[in-house]
């Protein structure tokens, strides 16, 4: 018997035209499903299939602008686009990436080969995959590019039409990679990048992407923004953050299954929302781009930004070593009248001068957030410090301690025996036992 | 109360009669001094300085001779016993050739965890003496994610299991592109390991690592090591899949060791029952604890390592406080945060009796005992032989001590003590083309690489393989290529030791709003263990289990203090879906083909401390087990059954005593384990099986319609014998079974023939009451028919 008969009768796929089939028999076929279910224990989905091969649907070239191009591998379909600059979307415009400050790109990269480069330099990738699994057998079937030129924002989404169509992908990948000097991505770090690197060992091809500076939008957007969404996928910056309202737009699970279809079926259409998807996200990472380099420059005056996000910013200018421009979003934030945000801000703003010895301006700060808020214990704790260590004002810390005890009965405990604390040591020190 | 040395214990057990009459062997393996060989021009002066400082001023004749060949690029299967200082063979050339070639790589792969770290200890050892910039890492489950990318392009020897071969490494085989680029060495430690279930899988992941070195362009070298069996180096080359040359004349030298085969005495001749393995390990194992001497008990079941502590920690408790872990259990199912304190405890001596199963067999470092007790035989003789290695590593005088349980297997062995201390009889098997195994592979290889027309992966037609996964749309063909075309992982789907990879978490549930986790059970094994109604037992504490709940994988427990423990019953009906051939032999038509087993739990027995009476029985509802294997059979028609003087009954029970016989008898014969095989009486058609019930033997419809019970008149079928299979699609077995039906059926005839007990015994034919009185008569009977 043949190898693959004797494997159907062990899953229990043998042909029912088995000489006696009784009820028995059936039962016995579903016990063999069941024990196949086990094995399997994930079934898959499936992906090709027999009979829909045949069917033959519309070229990919009538759904999407685009044609066949040939390479030196052979042929590989392109859809391009130029996008105009000026037209506005949500609250931006792709021409406002022509003014992005590349030292700010460089912070936001953590990668100062960024600042000699230009904003033209920068190449923007995503890709739609067979699956989320990773590792060598997840394939990249649409890779997915834009850049910015004189006249407008170009985009390129080089689609595989089959596995066959990868080693071309790739070549013309690497021929228009060639020229550009950085690489932006959402996430292209832990994934994009990591396939693609794959791709191209599996193909035998050099990795044009494997020493180029690449600035992965995800975490900079995370730490500076993430915070006051439920998440930080790429759809919700776009509402949240870049005013833009997809529409109708296919989930990021269904795309292996829409490349599996046309696979089978070779109709173009299925991957029409495929491709306006990804290039939908190349558009946006763009905008986001834009949106990053406003926020870290000027602050609340960037469009859709929350006083956390500004307080966000000054700490990544401060983690980045670069003090005073954390200082000047915060002084422009602590202009603010509402009562909330000079808290946040002057707190973070004073621990900053704190840091960089500037002890009068932080005193400063302090008094001014007590006159707003007496009871602000931070800043009065902050100040008696201060006054008491680093002045020997004794007698002005006892004031603003007693202050705090008198006015606010509602202390917690431990917070008001740690105050009562430094009193008690404040007025010693005061008679001048201690000194 | 003076204590006496091990020398002085043993000669006390020489002039005892009463010891002695039960002593089978007492074997004094002497000392040896060893044979040594110079080192090899071309090794590295550096090596030689390192090695000198630590002793090592020639090599034993053995590793001299696998460092030439390794070096010369022939595989290797090498079987010297424990602590002849294998881990050399390798590791000197593997650091002699990344001193001279930088980019070397060697992957060394250890069945377990624990394992792969004591080699990486001592690796590091010797790398950290050369000052050399050799980087060695481990890479497992517990590797950090921030130390993997490291590790992937800096180590130089990298040091990891099949497991994560198969699932962590080989499916991201293009960031691991200088490992398998300059891929020179694979070690594979502990080779015997790999048989059965678990060979077939590892052998085809080596078929998976041949094919990525194949495509970066590396062809490396195998180093094999394995415990002495029969055939290691068939069995190497099944493995590897390429010629290997075979070491096995050791040159080390070896420190003097007692060994003593026990069999207890027959305590009921009617019954053929003997005494307990477990009373003469409680009553050496005390001996030796007493007298200061640190030792270890091996035990057979999970079960047995709680009860035997318990017996042992109620000894050494009486009179005197002690520290509770003196004397501990230690098994799989502990949590690993116990399990390295008690093994502190052995190298510190803080524990001085430690009662294990296998889980201690393999080089875990719990430094040297003086003494090693098998309550049981551990199911092979390699398994033996390392369990008594477990004492006595490096040095000194130890005893090992074998006791026999009533069980064919531990009887043939003691009773035949030339068998275990000559040319080992053992043979690893394994059947890397089991079509479910091979699919699974072939699976995970086309995710890692296409596969091309032409190509071969395994021994069954590849190209109708992947047509089958094209069809079921796993794979898409383009050209002359099959694709990966799922969303899936493949590699996640199958766990390479286990049917299933799922367990279930035992859950204490004594303290209201404190329930904790204490153990887990892997999924077969709870229907039998932790079933509803059970009495599970850690360190030595009972538990009732109160439910499981086969959904969530969970089973809530709560402490007891009751005198019994439990036993599961279960029923097994067997239907034959297609023969692959069939003879006829005296008169019994003998046959091999695919079977469909179906099993379930049904009750359960409750078993009373001490005295093993039986003392009620409990029901259990949990649904079936169906599963697709290979069997062997053979059917007696029943006319020819008649001809026998023997009522139906009897000659039932007979067919019963046959079974139990032929069931070890072939574990024997296969050198497999007797669990992964299984033996049913029934029909061909599963329609009428035989089965323990608590009113004795009856014979029941079969399991398809879920029983409406009640006996049925015995004479509606021809009696069929199966043994087949217990792993679904089988692992080769019964092709073996049906080509040598005749030797079984001799060996069967001898063991109960020469069998001492009087109407059948564990030893021969089971249980008298499980077979009833005239069972070996029977059984005797119905062989020499069927010899005729």
């Amino acid at each position: 018997m043949s190898t693959i008969d004797r494997l159907r009768r062990m899953t229990g796929e043998a042909d029912a035209a088995a000489p006696d089939h009784d009820e028995r028999d059936e039962k016995i076929r579903q016990l063999r499903s069941r024990i196949r279910q086990i094995l399997e224990r994930r079934p898959e989905r499936p992906a090709v299939c027999e009979q829909e091969q045949e069917a033959r649907g519309l070229d990919l070239s009538l759904v999407a602008e685009g044609m066949e191009v040939s390479t030196p591998f052979g042929p590989v379909f392109v859809s391009t686009q130029k996008l105009d600059l000026a037209r506005p979307r949500g609250s931006r415009s792709l021409g406002e990436l022509k003014e992005a400050d590349m030292g700010l790109l460089a912070l936001l990269a953590a990668d100062p080969r960024l600042e000699g480069l230009s904003p033209r330099d920068g190449l923007f990738l995503d890709i739609e995959t067979t699956g989320l699994a990773g590792g060598t057998g997840t394939f990249a079937f649409l890779i997915g590019l834009g850049w910015l030129e004189d006249d407008g924002f170009v985009t390129h989404l080089i689609v595989a039409r089959d596995f066959i169509e990868e080693p071309a992908a790739l070549s013309l990948l690497a021929d228009m990679a060639g020229g550009k000097g950085f690489l932006v991505s959402y996430n292209g770090k832990a994934f994009d990048a990591g396939i693609l690197a794959t791709r191209f060992i599996l193909n035998r091809l050099p990795d044009p992407f494997q020493d180029i500076p690449h600035l992965d939008l995800l975490h900079p957007t995370r730490r500076l923004i993430g915070h006051r969404l439920e998440n930080a996928k790429l759809g919700t910056i776009e509402q949240w953050v870049l005013g833009i309202h997809r529409q109708e737009d296919i989930p990021s699970c269904e795309i292996p299954q829409r490349y599996f279809r046309y696979l089978r079926t070779r109709d173009g259409s299925v991957l029409r929302e495929v491709l306006e998807h990804n290039r939908h996200d190349i558009v946006s990472m763009a905008l986001l781009t834009v949106h990053l380099c406003e926020l870290l420059c000027h602050g609340h005056q960037a469009p859709n930004t929350a006083p956390s996000d500004v307080l966000a910013a000054a700490r990544f200018h401060c983690r980045r070593g670069s003090a005073r421009r954390a200082e000047r979003l915060l002084h422009g934030l602590a202009a603010s009248d509402s009562r909330q945000v000079l808290g946040d801000c002057g707190r973070e703003l004073s621990l900053l001068l704190k840091r960089s010895g500037k002890w009068h301006e932080a005193a400063g700060m302090w008094r001014r957030m007590l006159e707003a808020d007496p009871f602000d214990l931070f800043a009065a704790e902050e100040l008696a410090k201060w006054l008491e260590h680093r002045q020997m004002r004794f007698g002005e810390a006892i004031e603003v301690v007693e202050r705090v005890l008198q006015g606010s009965s509602a202390l917690e405990e431990p917070i008001r025996e740690a105050f009562l604390y430094r009193l008690r040591r404040l007025v010693r020190k005061a008679q001048g036992r201690i000194v | 109360m003076a204590t006496l040395t091990l020398a002085e214990i043993v000669d006390r057990w020489e002039r005892s009669r009463r010891f002695m009459e039960n002593v089978r062997a007492l074997h004094r393996l002497p000392a040896d001094p060893g044979r040594f060989a110079p080192f090899p021009e071309w090794v590295r002066p550096e090596i030689r300085r390192v090695l000198e400082a630590q002793g090592i001023c020639a090599l034993y004749s053995h590793q001299a001779h696998a460092v030439e060949a390794v070096r010369k690029g022939s595989n290797i299967a090498l079987t010297t016993p424990t602590a002849s200082g294998k881990t050399l063979c390798y590791n000197l050339p593997v650091v002699q050739a990344i001193l001279e070639k930088p980019e070397t790589r060697a992957l060394y792969l250890f069945p377990t965890k624990a394992l792969a770290q004591d080699q990486m200890h001592e690796l590091h050892q010797l790398i950290a003496s050369l000052g050399a910039d050799i980087k060695t890492f481990t890479y497992d489950g517990d590797t950090p994610e921030e130390a993997r990318q490291a590790i992937r392009k800096q180590g130089h020897v990298v040091v990891s299991n099949p497991d994560m071969l198969h699932s962590g490494i080989l499916p991201h085989h293009t960031k691991w592109q200088k490992l398998f680029s300059n891929l020179r060495f694979v070690v594979l430690d502990e080779l015997h390991v790999y048989r059965g279930v678990f060979g077939s899988h590892v052998a085809n992941v080596i078929r998976r690592l041949s094919r990525i070195c194949r495509f970066y362009g590396s062809d490396p070298v195998f180093v094999c090591c394995s415990a002495t069996i029969a055939n290691p180096k068939e069995h190497a080359e099944h493995i590897i899949e390429r010629p290997v040359e075979l070491i096995s004349e050791s040159g080390a030298p070896r420190a003097a060791k007692t060994f003593i085969m026990y069999n207890p005495p027959i305590i009921n001749r009617e019954l053929g029952i003997r005494q307990s393995a477990m009373a003469p390990a409680r009553k050496i194992a005390s001996t030796l604890i007493a007298n200061g001497l640190q030792t270890i008990v091996f035990t057979t079941s999970r079960l047995n390592v709680e009860v035997l502590t318990k017996y042992l920690k109620d000894r050494f408790s009486k009179g005197r406080p002690l520290p509770t872990s003196y004397v501990t259990g230690y098994r799989g199912g502990y949590l690993p945060q116990l399990r390295r304190q008690i093994e502190a405890g052995l190298r510190d001596r803080s524990v001085m009796g430690v009662v294990s199963t296998n889980a201690l067999e393999l080089g875990i470092d719990i430094g040297d005992l003086e003494a090693c007790v098998m309550a049981g035989y551990p199911g092979s003789i390699a398994s033996t032989w390392q369990q008594a290695g477990r004492a006595g590593r490096r040095s000194g005088h130890s005893v090992a001590v074998l006791i026999a349980r009533s069980n064919p297997l531990d009887q043939f062995i003691v009773e035949h003590p030339d068998y275990f201390f000559s040319q080992t009889p053992e043979h690893c098997r394994l059947n890397p083309d089991n079509l479910l195994i091979l699919l699974h592979h072939l699976k995970s290889a086309a995710f890692e690489l296409p596969f091309e027309r032409g190509e071969q992966f395994g021994k069954e037609h590849t190209e109708e393989l992947l047509e089958y996964l094209r069809e079921k749309g796993v794979l898409h063909r383009v050209g002359e290529r099959w694709h990966w075309a799922a969303e899936s992982y493949p590699a996640d789907e199958v766990s390479l030791r286990n049917v299933t990879a799922e367990n279930v978490v035992v859950v204490d549930t004594t303290q209201a709003g404190n329930h904790r986790v204490i153990a887990e059970v892997d999924w077969d094994s709870a229907f039998t263990t932790v079933h509803q109604g059970a009495i599970y037992m850690v360190e030595s504490q009972q538990y009732h289990v109160d439910e499981l709940d086969l959904e969530r994988k969970k089973a809530y427990v709560r402490t007891v203090d009751v005198d019994y423990y439990t036993e599961a019953m279960t029923y097994t009906n067997v239907r034959v879906i297609e023969e692959f051939g069939s003879v006829t032999a005296a008169g019994a038509i003998v046959e091999h083909g695919e079977v469909q087993v179906v099993r379930k739990v049904v009750g359960f027995k409750k078993i009373k401390f001490y005295t093993s009476e039986n003392v009620g029985y409990g029901d259990v509802t949990l649904p079936e087990k169906d599963m697709h294997t290979t069997s062997y059979w053979f059917t007696i028609p029943k006319d020819r059954l008649d001809a026998l003087p023997y009522s139906r009954a009897e000659l039932i029970d007979g067919l019963l005593g046959l079974a139990y016989s032929l069931h070890h008898m072939a574990a024997i014969l296969l050198m497999a384990d007797v669990r992964d095989l299984d033996r049913s009486i029934g029909d061909k058609s599963g329609a009428w099986f035989v089965k323990h019930t608590k009113e004795g033997r009856t014979i029941v419809p079969g399991g398809l319609q879920a029983a409406s019970e009640g006996p049925v008149k015995a004479d509606a079928f021809d009696p069929t014998l199966f043994i087949y299979d217990a792993y679904p699609g089988g692992i080769g077995f019964s092709d073996l079974l049906f080509a040598e039906h005749a030797t079984l059926l001799g060996l069967a005839k001898t063991c109960i023939a020469s069998c001492p007990c009087t109407h059948g015994c564990p030893s021969c034919v089971g249980p008298i009451l499980e077979v009833g009185a005239r069972a070996k008569e029977v059984a005797l009977s119905i062989l020499g028919m069927l010899e005729a």
